[in-house]
């Protein structure tokens, strides 16, 4: 039960926020578009169409157009009334349709004069140069060239079906229409023609008065009395308040000001008096927006409906009906669709933001419904989802950027302007639909993915990766580096190639595009996706020029981008190489300061990762070495202990008895003479037992050194005073030259007596026959030296290490020592701190000992002595 | 054996009684006709254990013991004596270190042999320590203003003569001086050149074979073994002194 309703608890979480997230994306851009194209009226109850800027400028144009008609008939033709309002939607009288160019053709009035003589105008003016001139050339041998085919094709008749494509298009461009204009053109009746429209439209009713009299009215009461002279009565209030609730009157007091009242108030025309951008209305009576005479005379009445209506006018003998009033109804209409859309938009919008925070509330669930989703899709491989993402983005971003772009520009521009025409305001803005749709695709597919990203960052399934990088370890380090580099330059080079080639590709389709786009301004048509482009283009309102640079400009971030991030992505491996190449060297000083203990560990897919092995295992290697020779140099001290102790034991017994039998009285002299030897081999017996104990422990490191200041010359000195009566008694002169001044080093005295004790007593017992000793102390380089040579009795030989344990000069072994004499010193020294080297030099024998001088002089009164004033008054 | 039995009935009445106790019985044997001769009454064991029931039944004046031995080792034996019995142990011991040395010695032992020795030292040492302790037990008690005494040694000023165990020794002008001057400052170290300026009062030059020769003239007359000696002491590379004891 409980996790029955957890579980629904993080599915509801989810499809909660991702129907609220996707229900605010896709009625975003169009409550926004829609908001900037209500203006104001967004968040008001009612609209009122008036209230806007189309209609402003719908009133502005038809109060210019009554004026320059009631000015003469000749104004709304050239001159004023042209400059006033350069727009051929200036005429329209509110019929929809393309048929309107053609219908109006037929019907002998040539609507276009105003803006053929602008075109012919611009093509003969210098100012447009010679390439405008040329263009309308082309266009219309072009067209001549359509015709003829199209001709061939149906079997028509060419010179008929010109003039039928004339009357249809183009009027616009073709020469030809002038001379039927010059002929045909009968301005009185185009103008009835056009007056006659304007009455059927009863949604702006009006009045053109001249020169006190009424012209043209479509007021019922009024109409009789075109051509009368005008009574001063204000035609407004024959019409119902309720009906026509705009209504405004142009130079009733002759003053040239227009008035406008809107419900029974009077409204603002003309602010601080001066005509300018901000200006609402766009009519004569600024200060800086003045009348020619014959305007002077002029006075309008237009009155404008609250409700417009469709007024059809069924003419059958002509075309069928004609429908008048369409530009007001459809202005309403399309305020009135978007007003409604806006506020069931908002409706959206508030629900989407309570889904919103209903899955805040239930974050917890919902972090839970992402985590399942991430390891939903950690089950899929990295490279799928790379391809997938990529396609998909790939995809929307085909599709989108059209309508996305037309998003931006109706956000920027508003609706109407350009789709009040048509009244089909509910397509265009389910195109907006569609961007908010395309932008909440977006969304979804970065949530997955940064999903995904968070939640597998660690542990994605990359198996065509992983091979590669399997196979990248296989290779020795130094191969491995130099491929790395190499793949390198190979993908610099594949970003350099697609980037040139779809830059290139972009730029020619650019080009061909925007030459689609004029094929379909002049044609009407332009090619398989021109469509796409133009709405795009028409939309952005750029040119294609910029369009290429910027392309460039995309295309060279692209490969910047590319580059950066190889470079970060190569920085970053570097990075860790260098700080494997830390950790290894470091590990190896460790090893070589001999901590032996603690292993290197990186991580198992760097490139130092072998080495690092290698490094743990002669590591541990050498610490088991070390751990062996340990054991074993230990094995050999306690050897040496329990051999010396257990010869000891017998030796006792031996000497013991030895001199039990010395005390016998009576024995004969040869017998005495026995024991005497036997005294003296067991003697040198126990010296030996000794000697070897002392130099396993010494040479094991487990000799006890207290080490102090001494003096080397009162050393030496002591130690020929010990040995004094052994040297008086042989045949060596000893050659002293132990200066006076202190030689302080530090030293353990009673060891470094043994050294110099051995040395004597090997040259002692080594040298020739009343050959003299050397010995000298002297001070080189910081170090104290004592230097003792001696000639040798028998002959040295070079190649021997006289400081090996149980090493003689003489190979006999049957002299009085142990063969330990210089081990024992040698070792002696090494365990003060001190070195000892041995020369031979033919039969000279020489023995080096030197030891750092100690920079304090050593202290007579050591530990446990008097103090110095107690030895002076003892003196007395 | 029956010689052995004799002599030691004849000793009985007149002489110290010596326990040896060593699990080498060869070594028992070795050291009880060494101290016979020398006129000591002996007594043998051959572990800790039995030493302990010997000492129970018997006066001993002084104990000669090895360490390493079965049932009861020569420290643990020690350590019982100790806890009821004042009399001089010697401690016999095939290790030579110094950490074993000290370790033996305060634990109790009057004196530390080791193996293997010299007799003679050996009955020299007993010799010493018997006389300490039979002899000088009063001296010790009761000596005066102007001695100085340091273990075995006595060095009375008034008189300018040393005495050893007791008994005076005859030294020459030049090493009574060295003497006087050691025994009054125990444990100081000389160097060579004061001892010489301040014995023979001129200046000195080298002096440390002059100084030597008296110092062993010296470790003759009062060590019990002149080679090892354990009073006039050399501190290699800076001078000599007076051991404290």
């Amino acid at each position: 039960m409980g996790t029955r309703w957890k579980k629904g608890k993080v599915i509801c979480s989810f499809a909660v926020f991702f129907i609220g997230m996707t229900m605010l994306f896709v009625n975003l851009i169009p409550a926004v578009s829609l908001y900037f194209a209500l203006g104001g009226q967004a968040f008001q109850n009612q609209i009122d169409y008036q209230e806007s800027e189309e209609f402003r400028w719908l009133v502005s144009e038809r109060l210019s157009d009554l004026i320059s008609v009631a000015t003469g008939g000749k104004g709304w033709t050239s001159g004023e009334a042209v400059t006033f309002s350069n727009d051929y939607g200036y005429y329209d009288s509110g019929f929809g349709g393309y048929t309107g160019w053609l219908d109006q053709a037929l019907n002998g009035a040539p609507m276009t004069a105003v803006a053929e003589e602008v075109v012919i105008e611009e093509a003969a003016d210098p100012a447009y140069g010679d390439d405008y001139q040329e263009v309308v050339e082309d266009r219309l041998r072009h067209q001549a060239e359509e015709r003829t085919a199209i001709a061939s094709e149906y079997g028509l008749d060419p010179e008929e079906l010109e003039q039928y494509y004339n009357d249809y298009y183009g009027g616009f461009y073709d020469g030809s229409y002038d001379e039927w204009y010059a002929e045909n053109y009968d301005e009185e009746k185009a103008l009835n023609d056009y007056m006659a429209d304007m009455a059927h439209n009863k949604n702006i009713r009006y009045a053109v008065v001249y020169q006190d009299k009424l012209l043209y009215s479509n007021i019922e009461g009024y109409e009789e009395q075109t051509g009368k002279e005008w009574d001063g009565s204000d035609f407004g209030t024959v019409l119902p308040l309720e009906e026509y609730n705009f209504s405004l009157w142009y130079n009733r007091e002759d003053d040239g000001k227009v008035r406008i009242v809107k419900d029974g108030r009077e409204v603002d025309v003309y602010g601080d008096g001066i005509y300018g951008d901000d200006s609402l209305w766009y009519v004569p009576g600024y200060a800086n927006f003045t009348l020619g005479e014959s305007a002077k005379e002029a006075r309008v009445f237009i009155a404008v409906a609250k409700n417009p209506q469709l007024y059809l006018v069924g003419d059958y003998g002509g075309y069928g009906v004609d429908q008048y009033g369409g530009r007001l109804y459809y202005m309403k209409l399309t305020r009135t669709v978007m007003h409604r859309e806006f506020q069931e938009i908002c409706g959206y919008l508030i629900a989407s933001v309570i889904l919103l925070v209903l899955s805040l509330l239930l974050y917890k669930s919902k972090r839970l419904a992402d985590q399942k989703i991430a390891d939903l899709s950690g089950k899929v491989y990295l490279e799928v989802k790379v391809f997938l993402f990529l396609f998909i983005l790939l995809i929307l971003a085909g599709n989108s950027v059209g309508v996305l772009s037309e998003a931006c520009w109706k956000i920027e521009n508003g609706f109407s302007s350009y789709y009040c025409w048509s009244g089909d305001i509910t397509y265009e803005i389910s195109r907006m639909f569609r961007a908010g749709a395309y932008l909440a695709a977006f969304f979804w597919l970065f949530y997955l993915a940064v999903l995904d990203w968070k939640g597998n960052r660690k542990n994605q399934k990359k198996p065509l990766f992983d091979m590669l990088k399997r196979k990248d370890l296989k290779y020795p380090l130094q191969k491995r580096l130099v491929r790395r580099q190499r793949i390198r330059v190979v993908i610099e080079l594949v970003i350099l190639m697609f980037a040139g080639t779809v830059g290139s590709v972009l730029c020619l389709l650019c080009g061909t595009a925007a030459d689609c786009m004029e094929a379909y301004d002049y044609y009407g048509y332009g090619g398989a996706w021109s469509d796409w482009y133009y709405e795009w283009m028409y939309g952005s309102g750029v040119d294609s020029f910029v369009v290429v640079v910027v392309i460039m400009g995309i295309v060279f971030l692209g490969v910047f981008l590319g580059f950066m991030i190889l470079d970060i992505v190569t920085l970053r491996k570097n990075r860790r190489l260098a700080e494997d190449i830390g950790a290894l060297s470091d590990q190896i000083q460790a090893v070589r300061e001999g901590n032996l203990t603690e292993d290197l560990q990186l991580a198992a897919d760097t490139d130092l990762q072998e080495a690092a092995k290698n490094l743990n295992e002669i590591q541990k290697g050498m610490e088991t070495a070390l751990r062996e020779q340990v054991k074993s140099e230990r094995m050999k001290v306690d050897l040496v202990t329990n051999v010396s102790h257990d010869i000891k034991t017998p030796l006792t017994s031996i000497i013991s008895y030895v001199e039990l039998l010395r005390q016998e009285q009576d024995l004969p002299e040869h017998v005495k003479e026995f024991i005497q030897i036997l005294g003296e081999k067991s003697e040198r017996l126990r010296n030996i037992v000794q000697d070897v104990f002392e130099v396993s422990k010494a040479t094991s490191g487990q000799l006890p050194i207290q080490m102090e200041v001494l003096d080397m010359g009162k050393l030496l000195r002591q130690t020929l005073a010990d040995m004094n009566a052994q040297i008086e008694q042989s045949s060596f002169t000893m050659k002293l030259a132990i200066p006076e001044v202190p030689m302080p080093v530090v030293a353990d005295g009673q060891r470094l007596y043994r050294v110099f004790q051995n040395l004597l007593q090997n040259a002692l017992h080594y040298s020739l026959e009343g050959s003299r000793i050397y010995l000298t102390l002297t001070e080189e380089m910081e170090r104290v030296v004592v230097r003792m040579k001696n000639t040798s009795s028998v002959e040295l030989k070079s190649t021997k290490d006289f400081t090996e344990r149980f090493v003689r000069g003489d190979e006999s072994r049957t002299d009085g020592g142990s063969g330990l004499g210089l081990s024992i010193a040698k070792s002696f020294t090494q365990a003060c701190g001190g070195e000892l080297t041995v020369e031979t030099d033919a039969d000279l024998f020489t023995v080096t000992v030197s030891f750092q001088k100690a920079q304090t002089l050593p202290i007579a009164e050591a530990a446990g002595a008097m103090p110095a004033e107690e030895v002076l008054r003892m003196e007395k | 054996m029956m010689a052995t039995g004799l002599r030691k009935s004849e000793v009985l009445t007149m002489n110290e009684c010596v326990l040896v106790v060593d699990d080498d019985r060869e070594i028992v044997r070795a050291i009880a006709l060494l101290l016979e001769k020398e006129g000591y009454r002996v007594l043998k064991a051959y572990d800790g254990m039995e030493a302990l029931r010997i000492l129970g039944e018997q006066s001993v004046q002084l104990i000669i013991m090895d360490v390493m031995m079965p049932k009861l080792d020569g420290l643990s034996a020690m350590m019982k004596i100790r806890e009821r019995k004042n009399l001089p142990i010697i401690v016999l011991s095939a290790k030579t270190e110094d950490t074993d040395k000290i370790l033996g010695l305060s634990m109790g032992a009057d004196d530390y042999v080791s193996k293997p020795f010299n007799p003679q030292e050996l009955a020299a040492r007993v010799k010493s320590q018997l006389r300490r302790y039979t002899m000088l037990g009063g001296i010790h008690a009761q000596h005066e203003e102007d001695e100085i005494v340091n273990g075995r040694l006595c060095y009375r000023l008034q008189e300018r003569t040393l005495y050893v165990d007791g008994e005076p020794v005859k030294l020459t002008a030049t090493e009574t001086k060295i003497m006087e001057l050691l025994m009054k400052n125990r444990g100081r170290i000389f160097p060579a050149e004061e001892i010489y300026e301040r014995v023979w009062e001129e200046p000195s030059f080298a002096p440390e074979n002059t100084v030597m020769v008296h110092i062993r003239h010296i470790r003759e007359k009062i060590e019990l073994n002149p080679k090892e000696p354990e009073y006039i002491k050399v501190v290699w590379g800076i001078g000599y002194k007076m051991e404290k004891r």
